[in-house]
């Protein structure tokens, strides 16, 4: 029985995060054949875990970037640390340019601080369309939500956002709202 | 992406090198592998027995349609509810209650002295058919056991081999008054022949309602 329990739950915490850690792993990886063995790496520690693990998001991608580094160390001849996986692909397009790089570590700021988001659903949404791309109906499906649910939601999370960073003076902010 | 969807912050974001866009041909795939991967993990999983395989496919097959799942759980708490209120208002409301079917006509399997009891009650099955075709499925039944109480006709009959074909001969009787309604009588030398006189004799059958 507790088997069954755990496999029901572990059930809902793979169709939550399911789309938000693989979009992740293809989008460091760049193929989705190598993302989806790392992906069941990360859930089977993650089902082997499961009962002691409070922070399930964070643990998953602590264990999304462990397994990247072994993938990455596996494939090159050259090491690179879990540290370095966040910023393999982009933060050296704005090392030059200073006020970009500040904006952007603000905007990081905001976007990854879950006091931005009213609860952990509404931060995998804004994930998954702003981030990641999705189509409104494409998050639903994971999310549990119609297309026009995802497409609400998002627009009031938006304004939120904007709103914050507007705040935190980032000046196209305010062409958004 | 819909061309209607205008995603700002995501510019916004993109701008700034924090997007990481999935191809629509990526997300079909993910939406796709969604399942077998579950599927894999649950198998590989040491101590995973993969408890709840039909539940899983169902919940995985919900959400590949794109069904978002408390949708499916509102129409089946609506459907639960609509039949346990039904329910409850027929239950209390003396004067609405399901109608009582009509009895029907109830049939003693026929008796013989040239055929064996078998063949017999299978020839008595077949005038039950041709009844409940004509008159709706369950119309009618074989009496199992002494009696005929509740039934709106009771058919007594006997069953003869005659040459090479067989004579069927029924009485069917009002059970309340005793009243013989009618005698049928058919032959037959075949199956089909059969079929077709059973189909005879229920089209002359009476009615409960007009006896």
């Amino acid at each position: 029985m507790l088997e069954a329990r755990k496999e029901r739950e572990f059930r809902k915490s793979y169709a939550l995060y399911y789309p938000v850690v693989l979009s992740f792993l293809v989008s460091k990886v760049g193929d989705m054949e190598d993302a989806e063995d790392i992906c069941q790496e990360v859930f089977i520690r993650f089902y082997n875990h499961y009962a002691d693990i409070r922070e399930k998001k964070n643990w998953l991608f602590t264990a999304a970037r462990f397994e990247i580094t072994n993938y990455f160390n596996k494939k090159a001849t050259a090491r690179i640390d879990t540290a370095d996986i966040d910023s393999l692909d982009n933060d050296q397009r704005f090392a030059s340019e200073d006020r970009y790089r500040e904006d952007r570590i603000i905007i990081r700021d905001i976007i990854d601080d879950p006091a931005s988001f009213r609860d952990e659903k509404e931060k995998l949404l804004f994930d998954l369309v702003a981030v990641y791309g999705f189509s409104y109906k494409e998050a639903g499906r994971y999310l549990d939500m119609t297309r026009w649910q995802v497409e609400y939601k998002y627009r009031s999370v938006e304004k939120r956002i904007a709103a914050l960073l507007k705040e935190k003076g980032i000046k196209e902010a305010s062409d958004l709202l | 992406m819909n061309k209607n969807e205008v995603r700002n912050i995501s510019q916004l974001l993109g701008r700034y090198g924090l997007t990481a866009p999935v191809s629509a041909e990526m997300q079909r795939r993910m939406a796709d592998d969604y399942a077998p991967l579950y599927r894999r993990i649950v198998k590989k999983a040491p101590g995973a027995a993969l408890f709840g395989s039909v539940i899983a496919a169902l919940f995985f097959l919900v959400k590949k349609m794109a069904v978002p799942v408390p949708l499916v759980k509102a129409a089946a708490a609506v459907v639960l509810s609509a039949s346990v209120g039904a329910g409850v208002y027929l239950a209390m409301s003396p004067g609405l209650h399901a109608p009582v079917p009509a009895p029907g006509a109830i049939i003693r399997p026929f008796a013989s002295s040239s055929l064996d009891e078998k063949t017999a009650v299978e020839l008595s099955r077949g005038l039950a058919r041709s009844l409940d075709r004509r008159f709706g499925p369950g119309y009618s039944s074989l009496a199992t056991g002494p009696g005929i109480a509740g039934a709106g006709l009771a058919v007594f009959g006997t069953a003869e081999a005659m040459g090479n074909g067989m004579i069927v001969i029924v009485k069917v009787i009002d059970p309340e008054t005793s009243r013989l309604l009618c005698i049928l009588e058919e032959r037959f030398t075949s199956a089909d022949e059969r079929d077709r006189a059973f189909e005879r004799m229920a089209a002359r059958f009476p009615s409960p309602a007009k006896k």
